[in-house]
């Protein structure tokens, strides 16, 4: 359908429902600005009395500080290393022959499709009795890399299947290793799947709060999510601090996909097309 | 050995090097733990100790089966199957939100860009952020939907939303609020299939004067069965996954009556310590899935074959 140009009620109406649509963000930004005295009073949806970023102050120092940088300990090296595989596992699963690589697919896209649950008590029973990663990071990461590598090489062999395939078989007959082709030739043309599923990644593992449910114990070890669920119980009725938690988890995403829209939006078409 | 080396040989060798770390790390945590898990149906594991053995093994009185004997008396279990029931057939209501947004907000305009980007972006947001706002959003008493609904008149000044605390419909509370990043989602699917529309389609329809809801319906849904396609799929697979926004909302209560499959099996196992029985509940579900997901390819791989 061709995009048109709309008059005067259209922009009403679509505004409306945009309005409508971030209420709940609206409401809860004017929240985590509030005394908690005004949302005694029952003064949940007026404007802010004074603009209270002490509330932000006060999360910040509960936990989020240290539950903050967790989570970037455990999401950028899974980031890295789910990239690093999948561009990998990208190009063996598109560009080399062997026998088992439509099977390697199909169980790669199997993992993208099954209910997860299935795997919790094993992935616990592992990390806590065999591997002794139970309570790491370090476990969390590895795990993290697994899961979304089903993913990651499906969306790049998706990708690396699209690149025209003469420059690959002139540098193989030049006599090129598979590995100088991989780094040399096919990983700069892969920079916008990257890129793309990067900013996919970053958002999933970032948000994730099963998985660190399940394999993380200490207080000091915990990610943002699992953080703010955990305050949450401790604050009760500070809906105020709540909110502020709340938003402060979200900002490394939204941040993410202010600057980068554009590889993210891709990546999700991308991912979904094949 | 050297006459069976064909041409692609050394390719082999290769491409089974490079898979090796994470084929290793994907069998280990993934494939492994799918027959794990099918095994530890038949124990009763406490969680404690790496020795497990069927529960048959360790009582001969008892039947292997026992875990699944014990769902099918088990009311809770007949709930979160009710309750995932009702999962795959309300949080379907996101496609159908996020098809009105593609078609309203596909158009040329200075705003748009900018109005887009808001709708997508509780689709960045975790789901215990979604879950938290949405709690209050809810709550009886100031929550902003009881505001609403008073002002329009829809709810006397007395009146209450006390959705999260019904038995009946505190699930619909749940679904409602996962709705909301996941309708930003099939949005985004939907944007990019309409942008690969034939155009001179429409054009022949518009310049044979079709109207607007016939295009709509007629040429424009048909057109989009791909997107639609995959937006059943994730929505679906989706709606068999929910557990961290219910975890984050009601934590499967009032009185264990928003528990899905996915949440009851965390419940019994973390919790009860029941390992066995949360692995049987598993079972279930992906069965379920499994089920689901094979007939879905078949019916879309026969209308594919027929068309």
């Amino acid at each position: 359908m061709p995009a048109e140009r709309k008059g005067v009620w259209y922009w009403l109406l679509a505004s409306a429902v945009v309005v409508v649509w971030m209420l709940p963000v609206v409401a809860s930004v004017l929240t985590s600005l509030k005394s908690l005295d005004e949302l005694n009073r029952g003064e949940y949806w007026t404007f802010p009395e004074a603009l209270l970023f002490s509330n932000y102050a006060e999360a910040w120092d509960a936990g989020f500080s240290d539950y903050f940088w967790n989570s970037f300990v455990i999401t950028i090296p899974s980031v890295f290393l789910v990239l690093f595989f999948s561009s990998l596992n990208g190009y063996v699963l598109s560009r080399l022959h062997f026998r088992g690589r439509e099977a390697l697919v199909l169980i790669f896209v199997a993992g993208m499709l099954l209910p997860f649950q299935i795997l919790l008590i094993p992935v616990f029973y592992l990390s806590s009795q065999v591997l002794g990663t139970y309570d790491t990071h370090f476990g969390l990461i590895l795990f993290h890399t697994a899961f979304q590598v089903g993913f990651g090489s499906f969306f790049m062999r998706n990708f690396i299947l699209t690149l025209p395939g003469g420059l690959i078989e002139a540098a193989r007959l030049d006599g090129c290793g598979e590995w100088r082709i991989y780094s040399r030739i096919v990983l700069p043309l892969m920079k916008p799947a990257l890129a793309a599923l990067a900013t996919l990644l970053f958002t999933w593992i970032w948000n994730d709060y099963l998985w660190a449910l399940i394999m993380i114990q200490s207080d000091s070890l915990k990610p943002v999510t699992f953080g703010l669920q955990n305050l949450r119980g401790q604050w009760v009725s500070s809906y105020q601090l709540q909110s502020a938690g709340a938003l402060i988890a979200a900002i490394p995403p939204v941040i993410m996909f202010v600057f980068l829209q554009k590889h993210f939006i891709r990546g999700l078409t991308m991912g979904s097309t094949k | 050995m050297l006459s069976q080396q064909g041409p692609f040989s050394h390719q082999r060798r290769v491409a089974w090097l490079f898979l090796a770390p994470s084929l290793f790390l994907y069998t280990l945590y993934v494939l492994f733990p799918i027959l794990f898990t099918f095994y530890l149906s038949f124990t009763d594991w406490d969680g404690l100790g790496s020795e497990v053995l069927p529960l048959c093994v360790v009582d001969p009185e008892l039947s292997c089966f026992e875990n699944y004997r014990e769902l099918m008396d088990d009311e809770q279990f007949w709930v979160s199957v009710k309750n995932t029931v009702y999962w795959l057939l309300f949080y379907p209501l996101a496609a159908v939100v996020g098809l009105a947004f593609a078609l309203l907000f596909h158009v040329k305009g200075v705003l748009t860009p900018f109005y887009k980007s808001l709708l997508f972006s509780p689709m960045v947001l975790s789901l215990v952020v979604v879950g938290t706002i949405w709690s209050w959003f809810l709550q009886p008493h100031f929550g902003l939907a009881e505001f609403l609904l008073k002002q329009v008149g829809l709810l006397d000044p007395e009146g209450q939303v006390g959705i999260m605390a019904s038995f009946d419909y505190a699930t619909f509370g749940v679904i409602l609020a996962a709705c909301w990043p996941h309708a930003a989602y099939c949005m985004v699917l939907y944007l990019a299939g309409l942008s690969n529309l034939q155009q001179n389609v429409i054009e022949a329809a518009r310049i044979d004067g079709v109207s607007r809801w016939q295009m709509i319906w007629h040429i424009v849904l048909p057109m989009l069965r791909p997107a639609t396609l995959i937006v059943a799929l994730v929505t679906f697979i989706g709606s068999m996954r929910a557990f961290d926004i219910i975890m984050v909302m009601t934590a499967g209560g009032p009185a264990g009556s928003t528990h899905v499959l996915g949440t009851y099996m965390y419940e019994q196992t973390f919790q009860s310590f029941r390992y066995g029985y949360g692995a049987a509940i598993s079972i279930v579900l992906f069965l379920l899935s499994l089920g689901l997901i094979v007939s879905y390819l078949a019916a879309t791989g026969e209308k594919n074959r027929a068309r």
